[in-house]
């Protein structure tokens, strides 16, 4: 994380640790109020936006873009000296977790320069398909097709939660093929205790005879609303008898399992 | 002090205690505020100021005092949006109340100065001011952050948290104290149900699937051992059990962050397939308490779950539940 070696007239440097995409980051430097500089340089990475200077004089802001990603300010306009801080979000939603680095440059008179580096880490949810049902057939021999086991891994440190599935792309000019929700009761061989008796999922519904493949996904959100997509798996459809069909998806998710799931709110 | 000056830095400050401040101006000219404190409630969004007043000998106020306080001082000043208002002399100790110094009418404070010049015996005043503090003015005062997304390492789960003070120009320089009190997180653990059956040992499962489907072909027995389980469940909601589950929360650093009360909590849940119904622990609900002191400025922590100490809280609750099962031959 933080690596670079620290000024020694550094009292301490903070940033959250981690945080998920467009979550507030909060980060500060302390150090010793009688080191006179010329003025401070605070620089970070595309899409984030800094939208708050602590102990830093309101007039920064008119000068400056927050998502400018670079701040200039005087020694003047720190309030109090010894110290100044920053509140941040990281507005994109990157592809897998990531470091994200702040740099607050110390520039003096002399023009000599000290760099003080925060790093935090953001983090999301990784939701991939790991295992999946190949192929949806429908022979003669046997007409109705088995459900589609879809076996879901959380690569990820963030939390997924209201996963749903989705087609991507249907091709089979012959079928007319669509995701519907369902309820039915939970098996007692599958779980002991439930919330509700009724199973919430989804089925796969065909109509026509034909030769086809379609592209399926799951759509998720972490701990703040942020949405997610996982990559699709590609299924083979074969129907060869014509009527219509049901197939449902059953799926689990593999990794970053927890006994506890911990929902912090703040009072 | 810099206090004009210092508040010309946001309006929404000026705004709020200009009546304030015109009372701090004319203590200040009249060079008789010693000290003026300033502590903001986080959670109650209040602030309370208390000032320090040196009257002097009561011989020498009218020649010395009257003179350097403002006229209209000496008249009945007003002080909206109070809650409360009260003050004592030092060592006299008498209460400005009782005096008819100080008044609050709703939430509108009067303050007679003139008042305090003529009936206060003792040569030092104590008056505290709790005022409401618009939420919008606390936020810009203080920036919290707590993380929405804990974080699992081995069989720990932790969060963290941080405080900082902006403005530091105006409560640095202004006050010579300010702190910030009861700022409260609330920190809810759901329980998933398969954290619940994790716990169950096999056969015991086996025995519930059992009692289940019994419970359909209308087994007295059957409804007795779900009785029992959903008993034994309801123990996670008595008072011992708070012992337990705060060895599984650690706060760093401990001497700065006060575990308020923990809160286990039931929830309805119903057994698979038959839908028969049954309480299990569903969620414990933490309140922490920290506060902060201006020199600090900011103020960072962790709380940290050890899972095994809960898995095992769960774990000594199934024993029981199969202990008095046996007992009572059911299983």
């Amino acid at each position: 994380m933080n690596s670079t070696t620290l000024p020694s007239w550094i009292l301490e440097r903070y940033i959250s640790p981690w945080v998920l995409p467009k979550e507030k980051i909060i980060g500060w430097v302390k150090w010793q109020p009688h080191v006179k500089f010329n003025h401070l340089i605070i620089r970070t990475e595309a899409d984030v936006e800094l939208y708050r200077l602590l102990n830093v004089n309101e007039r920064i802001f008119n000068t400056h873009q927050p998502s400018s990603g670079l701040f200039k300010i005087t020694s003047d306009d720190i309030q109090v000296k010894g110290f100044v801080g920053f509140e941040a979000c990281y507005n994109a939603i990157p592809e897998s977790e990531r470091e994200l680095g702040f740099v607050i440059e110390f520039v003096f008179d002399d023009q000599r320069r000290e760099e003080v580096e925060l790093v935090t880490e953001v983090i999301r949810p990784i939701i991939s398909i790991k295992q999946a049902t190949r192929e949806i057939a429908s022979t003669k021999e046997k007409p109705s097709p088995e459900v589609i086991n879809i076996l879901l891994e959380n690569v990820g440190r963030g939390d997924g939660r209201d996963l749903s599935s989705y087609i991507e792309t249907v091709k089979g000019k012959d079928l007319q093929i669509r995701i519907e929700p369902f309820e039915e009761p939970y098996d007692l061989e599958q779980r002991l205790f439930v919330k509700s008796n009724k199973m919430v999922g989804s089925k796969i519904i065909i109509n026509g005879v034909g030769y086809g493949m379609i592209q399926l996904g799951f759509e998720y959100k972490d701990r703040i609303g942020n949405h997610y997509k996982t990559p699709v798996t590609e299924i083979i459809v074969n129907i060869e008898e014509g009527k219509r069909i049901e197939v449902p998806i059953r799926s689990g998710i593999k990794g970053a399992g927890s006994v506890l799931s911990l929902e912090p709110i703040l009072a | 002090m810099n206090f004009a000056q210092n508040l010309s830095g946001s309006s929404l400050i000026e705004n709020c205690i200009r009546e304030l401040w015109d009372i701090v101006k004319g203590l200040l000219d009249a060079k008789i505020l010693v000290h003026q404190g300033a502590t903001v409630y986080y959670q109650e969004s209040e602030i309370e100021y208390q000032m320090h007043i040196n009257l002097g000998p009561s011989y020498s106020r009218a020649s010395v005092i009257e003179k350097k306080i403002h006229s209209y001082m000496l008249r009945t000043v007003c002080i909206r949006d109070v809650i409360d208002v009260w003050g004592f002399g030092i060592i006299r100790n008498e209460s400005l109340k009782e005096l008819g110094i100080i008044q609050l009418e709703k939430d509108v404070a009067t303050i007679s100065f003139g008042e305090m010049l003529r009936k206060v015996e003792s040569e030092l005043v104590v008056l505290t001011i709790r005022k409401k503090l618009p939420v919008e003015l606390r936020d810009k005062l203080i920036t919290i952050h707590f993380s929405k997304n804990a974080r699992v390492i081995d069989d720990v789960k932790e969060t963290y948290f941080e405080v900082a003070l902006d403005y530091a120009n105006l409560w640095l320089t202004s006050f010579n104290s300010f702190n910030v009190k009861n700022i409260i997180f609330n920190l809810n653990l759901e329980i998933p149900e398969e954290s619940i059956e994790y716990c169950i040992p096999e056969p015991l499962k086996k025995e519930i699937r059992m009692a289940a489907r019994a419970i359909l072909n209308g087994s007295r027995k059957a409804v007795n051992f779900l009785n029992i389980i959903s008993k034994g469940f309801l123990t996670f909601e008595k008072e011992e059990m708070v012992n337990a589950l705060q060895r599984m929360i650690h706060v760093e650093p401990p001497d700065r962050v006060e575990i308020v009360n923990i809160i286990p909590r039931m929830e309805a849940y119903e057994i698979a397939e038959i839908g028969y119904p049954i309480t299990l622990p569903g969620r414990v609900t933490t309140h922490f308490r920290t506060n902060i002191d201006a020199r600090e400025v900011t103020l960072r922590g962790k709380i940290i779950l050890d899972l095994n100490i809960f898995r095992q809280i769960i774990r000594d609750i199934v024993n029981k539940i199969e202990g008095e099962a046996r007992r009572l031959k059911i299983i």
